[in-house]
């Protein structure tokens, strides 16, 4: 019974065995009933025929008759008298008129009649008041239809028979068209199980529109969101590997410099220092944008004060920004709130600000605003640097895409911040997009949901 | 990495070079270009460092250089497309740097021409080693008096003047290093060359751990006679080495 195919077969056969029980026990036990109906109905008939017959004599009886005779049917009431002739003058059957003289007693035909009499119900043989004419009361029953005439003889064990072989077979074909497409859906899942993601269950569900199509359609495009997810961070790990690899080749070339005997040293040093930490660095990008990526994380959501995390972020840009005399300005920020976690939306503002102060050339000027725009804060980070390609623009938010051969890696290193920014702010609903401002540079604008008061 | 030049070995060619050896350095990391420089100067290369594909075929066009050192991964144009559009006119040695773990191209970079490929992050003595030796070989190569033309085995002929191999009337375009592995394989055909003589030979350099620059240029070799001469077979015994065999006509002993 482990397998959902026999189960479900059992399940509807037995389903129908019971049905089938329960109803030749119910029509067992309705015609039992009728059957009592039925005999308190002729009951009447002979007791209101005697009565007339002695109130009334024949000509009350005759007339009782044409009445009740309307009333009975399809059935048909006689009065046979003596001689064998209905009352009412109608033909009467040979075999009844057989009986009719032999008075026998009511509702037991003979054996010897053929089986359709057997519905004849020889209700009363009635005597006229002078007691010299003896009439008989006969109901013949309407022939029923032939399916009826059945029911009353072996028609149960047949009905079971059929019943039987007919549930079989809607079973067995319900059990296979339920069974058939799990076993699809099974197959597929194995094969995902062993690392092929190139399954397609729905192209086997043929023209299936029901709930096990739909699950089929969902697994499909569940097999392909695993295919692209597994795809990217194969990706990522190619583009980690690469980037890890460039400092890594600089540093084993700083060594090999200091180790001369004519070697620099302390220029050497610094070198290997400065690799050192961007390799510190560029791993800790490459952990936080993992966990940035980890959809079990839950965002903290406090309010945060807009125009107090720009101006520490300006503070901080400007230490950098001093040192090759860019010009940072930030225009006053109007009292806005936005919700959510504040370390993250640092780092993403913080990221994209020290971008720009890196593209911009000596003596530049890197501009900050913030307006409010319906429900959402616009903040605008634009540098006058070189600024990055149309075809590339969508991609920079992209880890590790190079933006253009003038922002080349000597002067960024690597390109995971902006990727980092870009998920920051999806995750607080937010959007961000880049172009190339009129004039030069290039404009980063970040849109966040104001916090609703 | 392990360090794996002999010191000895490096002095003696340092003093031999009198003349510097000019060297084409096409890497796309300008900062690691600029410590490159520096640091094979005093070993005797002079290197001109470009940046992109494009900007390495333009100074091809125009200068010549003893030695391509050639990133493969390089914006636009990256190093194997430079390579493919090299080969086979310019047959100036290039030694790839190659990614770490990132085989295809090492396979490819190699089928195309290179002359021998170094995983990057490497070691800067390592490269130096390679430079060298392929340098060696390249000069090695040019027609020496009282060297011998021409190697028979078979129907397959090694000719020195023109760098190509023949079989049946049917000549086969070679790599230098192709040719050189030729050159070994027939002058001991019968006899097993361990794949640490053929790399001494060959690349000039030492057999290094995970090393398979011999055994992708013999699978090279072997699909290039298949198409001309499929009665010259070279086998690999037990993983120990290369031998060239003939079917039908019985090896000079």
């Amino acid at each position: 019974m482990r397998n959902l195919y026999v189960r479900i077969f059992v399940t509807f056969w037995i389903a129908m065995v019971l049905a089938l029980a329960c109803s030749m026990l119910a029509t067992l036990w309705l015609t039992d009933q009728r059957q009592q109906h039925e005999q308190s109905r002729l009951d009447q008939l002979a007791h209101a025929a005697s009565s007339v017959l002695a109130q009334s004599g024949v000509a009350g009886l005759r007339d009782w008759l044409a009445h009740e005779s309307v009333r009975a049917a399809p059935d048909r009431l006689y009065v046979i008298d003596s001689h064998g002739n209905d009352l009412l003058g109608r033909r009467v059957p040979e075999f009844m008129r057989a009986r009719a003289g032999l008075g026998a007693p009511a509702g037991a035909p003979p054996p010897d009649l053929p089986p359709d009499t057997r519905d004849i119900r020889w209700l009363s043989q009635l005597v006229s008041p002078s007691g010299d004419e003896i009439y008989a009361l006969s109901l013949l029953h309407a022939r029923r239809s032939p399916l009826g005439m059945l029911g009353a003889s072996q028609a149960p064990t047949i009905t079971a028979v059929a019943t039987l072989l007919v549930s079989a077979v809607v079973c067995f074909l319900l059990a296979r068209y339920l069974s058939d497409p799990i076993g699809h859906l099974r197959s597929a899942t194995r094969s995902i199980a062993t690392g092929n993601l190139s399954v397609s269950v729905s192209s086997l569900m043929g023209r299936r529109r029901d709930e096990l199509a739909l699950l089929a359609l969902d697994f499909d495009r569940m097999a392909e969101r695993l295919r692209t997810l597994l795809a990217s961070q194969r990706e990522l790990l190619r583009d980690v590997s690469h980037e890890l690899r460039s400092p890594l080749a600089r540093l084993q070339i700083a060594l090999g410099l200091a180790r001369r005997p004519q070697a620099n040293l302390g220029r050497e040093l610094d070198r290997i220092e400065q690799e050192a930490a961007r390799l510190e660095e560029l791993i800790g990008e490459i952990l936080s944008l993992s966990r940035l990526d980890d959809p079990a994380r839950a965002l903290q959501a406090e309010p945060v004060d807009l125009g107090e995390l720009l101006e520490t972020l300006a503070d901080n840009a400007r230490i950098e920004a001093d040192a090759r005399a860019i010009r940072l300005r930030l225009d006053p920020v109007p009292p806005l709130e936005v919700e959510g976690d504040r370390e993250l939306l640092f780092r993403a503002l913080e990221n994209v600000l020290r971008n720009a102060v890196r593209f911009s050339p000596d003596g530049g000027m890197v501009a900050l605003t913030v307006v409010a725009a319906d429900a959402e804060a616009l903040l605008r980070i634009r540098d006058h640097g070189p600024g990055v390609p149309a075809e590339s623009l969508a991609r920079i938010f992209e880890p590790f895409v190079s933006a253009s051969p003038a922002r080349n890696r000597e002067s960024s290193g690597h390109g995971i911040g902006l990727a980092i920014t870009a998920r920051v702010v999806a995750l607080h609903r937010g959007r961000v997009a880049a172009r190339n401002a009129e004039g030069g540079g290039l404009e980063v604008e970040i849109a966040l949901p104001l916090r609703r008061a | 990495m392990q360090t794996t030049t002999d010191p000895s070995d490096e002095t003696a060619e340092a003093s031999s070079g009198s003349t510097p050896m000019s060297v084409l350095l096409v890497d796309d990391d300008r900062e690691l270009c600029r410590m490159l420089v520096e640091y094979l100067a005093p070993e005797g290369f002079r290197v001109t460092p470009v940046h992109d594909g494009d900007e390495a075929l333009y100074s091809l066009g125009r200068h010549h250089f003893d030695l391509i050192v050639l990133d493969v991964m390089l914006p636009h144009l990256n190093g194997l497309d430079v390579l493919r559009q090299l080969r086979p006119k310019d047959l100036t040695p290039v030694l790839m740097l190659t990614a770490r773990g990132e085989d295809i191209d090492r396979v490819v970079g190699l089928e195309l021409g290179a002359d021998d490929y170094l995983p990057k992050p490497f070691n800067p003595r390592e490269l130096v080693a390679r430079m060298r030796a392929i340098l060696r070989r390249s000069l090695a190569l040019e027609p020496q008096a009282g060297r011998r033309d021409r190697i028979d085995v078979g129907p397959l002929s090694l000719l020195f003047s023109s760098r190509t191999a023949s079989a049946g009337g049917h000549g086969i375009t070679l790599t230098g290093a192709e040719f050189r592995v030729l050159e070994v394989l027939m002058q001991q055909p019968g006899t097993v060359v361990s794949r640490e003589q053929l790399t001494r030979q060959v690349l000039g350099r030492r057999l290094m751990p995970y090393d398979r620059s011999i055994d992708t240029h013999i699978s090279n070799i072997r699909r290039k006679l298949a198409a001309v001469a499929d009665s010259v077979t070279i086998a690999n015994v037990r993983r120990t080495g290369y031998v060239l065999t003939v079917a039908d006509a019985p090896a000079p002993r």
